[in-house]
């Protein structure tokens, strides 16, 4: 090692005197005292130690800035490993580079070398080490320092980043990129991040706010999240090609996300997604997000637009666009796109002025906990216009809110559904096989099999009864949470309870709307009315119950009691014994010979002869 | 003979008239909707840096030019915005800032997209934080252009987009400075300078001088909302609601030459390059809304530059003000044009 220490005087003569070519592949370290400097030359890449204690007796004199550079601006040479100690009530100011220090000025210095080993402070005077500076090449080391005020590296950032003290820990850092093994550390704010030159790989984490995260390419990479987090402050925003990141502000709010040419995969927690320029989240590509905004008015309170993307994973979010306009979008572009995977809860409202719309399908299900008070369109696949495969629940806290009179939801372009209220008519297979339902959930008797209000020519195997709704059993078993009656044909009239002779299965094929009924052992019989009632009763009441599910809240909800019911008529084919196409006397000869119980009574006796002559002359059907 | 002669040189004068008037025309930078200031004293002292350097001899400008009171508008960035937007849906998101007072339209079907004033209080006016510096460039190009909605005038007139290109090793081939012949350009680091310190009667009537603080004084504004401090910056309000307070807010507040806003807002682009050999970020000027008090002070110090940026970044705070050529009078047009047309009929009438 070549060390020189000697006042400034005496070093600038023995620059004269040897030339700036003895300080090739050197590094020149400057303390400043307030009326000379000392200079020490080090070897490129050799480690620099350095002892900026005050002294007392003259505390006029103590260090006061550290300038560490490759002089005379060469820029040949590399930075070791620095390290600064000495016991320090006041800033000790290091400048990576030849000039003054320039507290909170972002602006570059000259490139203080190649490459840079880093600079730890002691920690018993770190807070008081205040950096900043500009290097060319790539940061090899860590840095620990009390407060970052501007830092340029024009490479890759290979090592730690710590800000200790405040008020901005870490103003201003601009980087080539930022590797994956980087944690970039403020235990107070983090003003302006940005890479300028590739990604951004490394953690960030501020104990209060973060301003701003730029990189120029990607944040974070596939499968490998960094997480992004304001421990006590807002976020105000994030924004790269594509985000890879569990970003964090539960004690505050998040400006913007932006992947401006991809997607997002990863988390935001944070009390709000808030901006005042209308923008919140948005991404041009798929997003696989899990967002939780929590706090008592919570709300994605600006845009949250996926274009040219689907949207996957769980989401839950307190309410929507209070006092604020929003929009929620998942559109489809040339690539693809528009897809609804992840389930949603909002646990408020969908609030006025909060359009909601889907391009393509809503595959999953989408929870409002309160009112429904904005249109909502789903636009619907480009093979066949249905969309809506899935499912809406409306009033999930079931606290009476209501789907507001006015507001629709839009299913399809083409010739587009419009559903304007609880009870629409249109079927689950018309949208999409999906349901939009208001708590407590009503039967869909559109889209029960057998129809309801309808004959059935035949016996049917079974009724499955299907609600605007996922429904559940109160006691899972093979107790009926369903009611049957058995009436007269046509008009129910004589109405018997044959509940006891069926069974119920729950769910057929995987459907949770669904609720299928089953002989057992009684058939459904010919020219009779079946009526299915959902049973009810108040929870605690000892009777089985059919409950809506999937729920906010917590406690038991039966459905709405709606009924359902279809007339079993006899099919001709049955009576045509002589199986010509047609009911006719020769029927009447062969029902004497071998009599059959066409009604499904039980009882083989004349009231089935009767139906084949009340039908002679019907063609077989 | 001498008739014809005559003639044919009147025709000749009108034809070189219209020509130069046309040529005058053509020089001449629209109005517009901006409240321009004019920016006089060409020549003046420039700025003698105690600070860090940084800014010594900077600010002194040779010759007067227009800039802005206002920084751009959500209003101005808006039509802009528009014109190119509503396009295709390609441009769904051309030039979307990330803080302004408009939102998107849907009421409008396609094709791109159309933006709508944001139902707040004086939507139009309010601050345009989070545009980069070629956004910023192909402004000031559609400006020059007449604000033609075709797609060559964003692509030249101040800049040359196509130089808008990003090498391997980070540095950018962005055209520099402006061309010589721009009706409206982002401002030199001089011209700002000079604009928001410069004080053309400072010491006295005629005496100029510079000011450390862009409202007027050497002391830094104080920072806080209208009618309790004097700047839209250095503090925050609840969701980022200081973003929410128009340009205009603080109407006594102004630079020397009568400028709003230069403390707050937005921060405000810059020609300016740092490390010209290895060019890769561009200059902004004057403290934003939201900033740090502290930081939002050094930021309007004359001294210090408001920071640099990649030509892509902009964080959500940056913004423009724009600066121009003088607009000539119709008077002084008319001057030069007669005065033109007798020194070229004198000129033909020697060779005859």
């Amino acid at each position: 090692m070549k060390r020189l220490s000697i006042v400034l005087s005496v070093a600038v003569a023995l620059m004269m005197a040897s030339g700036t070519s003895a300080q090739q592949n050197q590094i020149l370290v400057e303390v400043h005292h307030r009326t000379w400097t000392d200079s020490t030359l080090y070897d490129s890449g050799e480690d620099i130690d350095i002892n900026v204690a005050q002294y007392w007796d003259t505390d006029r004199y103590y260090p006061d800035q550290v300038n560490i550079w490759d002089d005379p601006g060469l820029v040949d040479a590399d930075i070791g490993a620095v390290s600064i100690s000495g016991n320090r009530t006041v800033p000790i100011k290091v400048t990576i580079s030849s000039g003054a220090f320039r507290a909170n000025d972002p602006t570059e210095h000259e490139e203080a070398a190649i490459n840079w080993a880093g600079i730890i402070a002691d920690q018993t005077m770190r807070d008081q080490v205040w950096l900043d500076g500009s290097i060319k090449g790539d940061l090899t080391g860590s840095i620990a320092v009390g407060q970052i005020h501007g830092l340029y590296i024009d490479g890759t950032i290979y090592s730690s980043i710590t800000a200790s003290a405040s008020p901005s820990g870490l103003f201003w850092l601009v980087a080539g990129a930022v590797d994956s093994s980087v944690s970039i550390t403020s235990a107070t704010k983090i003003g302006f991040v940005q890479t300028i030159l590739s990604d951004m790989k490394g953690t960030v984490w501020a104990g209060t706010a973060i301003d701003n995260i730029e990189a120029e390419g990607e944040i974070g990479s596939v499968g490998v999240p960094v997480s992004i987090t304001a421990a006590n402050g807002n976020i105000k925003s994030v924004q790269a090609d594509q985000i890879f990141a569990n970003i964090s502000a539960i004690n505050g709010d998040v400006g913007l996300v932006n992947a401006t040419v991809g997607g997002f995969i990863g988390k935001i927690d944070a009390i709000n997604i808030s901006h005042s320029g209308s923008q919140g989240f948005l991404a041009k590509g798929d997003v696989d997000l899990e967002l939780t905004l929590s706090g008592s008015n919570a709300a994605i309170r600006d845009d949250f637009i996926i274009d040219g993307g689907n949207f996957t994973a769980n989401s839950f979010i307190h309410s929507w666009s209070i006092g604020d306009t929003a929009v929620f979008q998942v559109l489809k572009d040339a690539n693809g796109g528009g897809y609804v995977y992840g389930d949603i809860t909002f646990t408020g409202n969908l609030s006025t002025q909060s359009p909601f719309t889907i391009d393509e399908s809503l595959e999953s299900t989408l929870t409002i906990g309160n009112n429904f008070m904005e249109n909502m369109t789903i636009k619907g696949l480009s093979s066949n216009g249905k969309g809506l495969t899935g499912q809406v629940i409306i009033n999930a806290n079931n606290n009476s809110s209501i789907w507001v009179s006015g507001k629709t939801v839009v299913v399809g372009t083409t010739n587009p559904i419009t559903l304007t209220g609880d009870e629409y008519t249109a079927t689950a297979a018309s949208l999409g096989g999906g349901a939009v339902g208001l708590v407590p959930f009503s039967t869909h008797r559109e889209s029960c099999s057998p129809v309801h209000g309808t004959v059935k020519k035949g016996t049917p195997a079974s009724i499955t009864l299907q609600f605007y709704g996922p429904v559940i059993q109160k006691v899972v078993g093979t107790d009926m949470p369903v009611k049957v009656y058995r009436g007269d044909f046509g008009t129910g009239n004589n109405e018997v309870d044959v509940t006891s002779g069926f069974a119920v299965v729950m769910a057929p094929g995987g459907d949770p709307r669904k609720v299928k009924i089953v002989p057992s052992p009684t058939q459904f019989r010919p020219k009779y009315r079946y009526r299915l009632v959902p049973i009810t009763t108040s929870p605690g009441e000892d009777e089985t119950t059919l409950l809506c599910d999937d729920l906010l809240a917590s406690g038991e909800v039966p459905v709405k009691g709606r009924d359902y019911w279809v007339d079993v008529d006899i099919t001709f084919a049955m009576l045509d014994m002589g199986g010509n196409s047609w009911v006719d006397a020769p029927d009447l000869v062969l029902w004497a010979i071998t009599p059959e119980d066409f009604n499904g009574d039980g009882n083989t006796d004349t009231q089935d002869l009767q139906l084949i002559v009340d039908n002679l002359g019907q063609p077989v059907d | 003979m001498e008739y014809g002669t005559i003639n044919i040189l009147t025709a000749h004068s009108l034809g070189l008239l219209a020509g130069l008037g046309l040529a005058a025309s053509a020089a001449v930078a629209q109005t517009y909707d901006f409240d321009w200031v004019t920016i006089g004293d060409a020549g003046n002292e420039p700025y003698e840096d105690n600070d860090l350097g940084l800014m010594d001899g900077r600010g002194s400008v040779g010759y007067e030019y227009r800039i802005s009171r206002y920084e751009v508008t959500t209003g101005q960035w808006m039509e802009f915005v528009n014109t190119f937007s509503t396009q295709s849906d390609d441009f769904a998101n051309f030039a979307r800032p990330v803080n302004w007072g408009a939102m998107i339209d849907w009421d409008y079907g396609g094709p791109g997209r159309r933006y709508k004033l944001r139902e707040v209080e004086s939507a139009e006016m309010l601050p345009v934080g989070g545009i980069d510096w070629r956004e910023s460039a192909m402004f000031v190009n559609w400006l020059h252009n007449g604000k033609s909605s075709e797609l060559w005038a964003i692509e030249d007139g101040a800049y040359d987009a196509s130089t808008f290109t990003t090498n391997g090793n980070g540095t950018f081939n962005d055209q520099p400075t402006h061309n010589p012949d721009a009706k409206f350009w982002i401002p030199t680091q001089d011209e700002w300078l000079k604009a928001a310190h410069y004080d053309p009667n400072r010491y006295g009537e005629g005496q100029g001088g510079w000011w450390q603080y862009p409202i007027s004084a050497d002391s830094p504004p104080v920072y806080g909302p209208p009618g309790e401090g004097q700047a839209n910056a250095g503090f925050e309000l609840s969701g980022f609601a200081e973003w929410n307070i128009p340009l205009g807010a603080y109407p006594d507040v102004q630079s020397p030459w009568g400028l709003l806003d230069v403390a707050g807002g937005a921060a405000e682009w810059t020609e300016e390059i740092f490390h010209e050999d290895w060019p890769s970020t561009r200059g902004f000027e004057g403290s934003w809304a939201g900033t740090d008090l502290v930081v939002a002070e050094i930021k309007d110090r004359a001294s210090r530059f408001g920071g640099t940026l990649g030509p892509g970044g902009a964080g959500d705070f940056a913004g423009l003000r724009i600066a121009s050529l003088i607009v000539p009078t119709p008077g002084a047009i008319w001057t030069f044009g007669i005065a033109a047309v007798l020194w070229l009929n004198t000129r033909t009438r020697r060779k005859t």
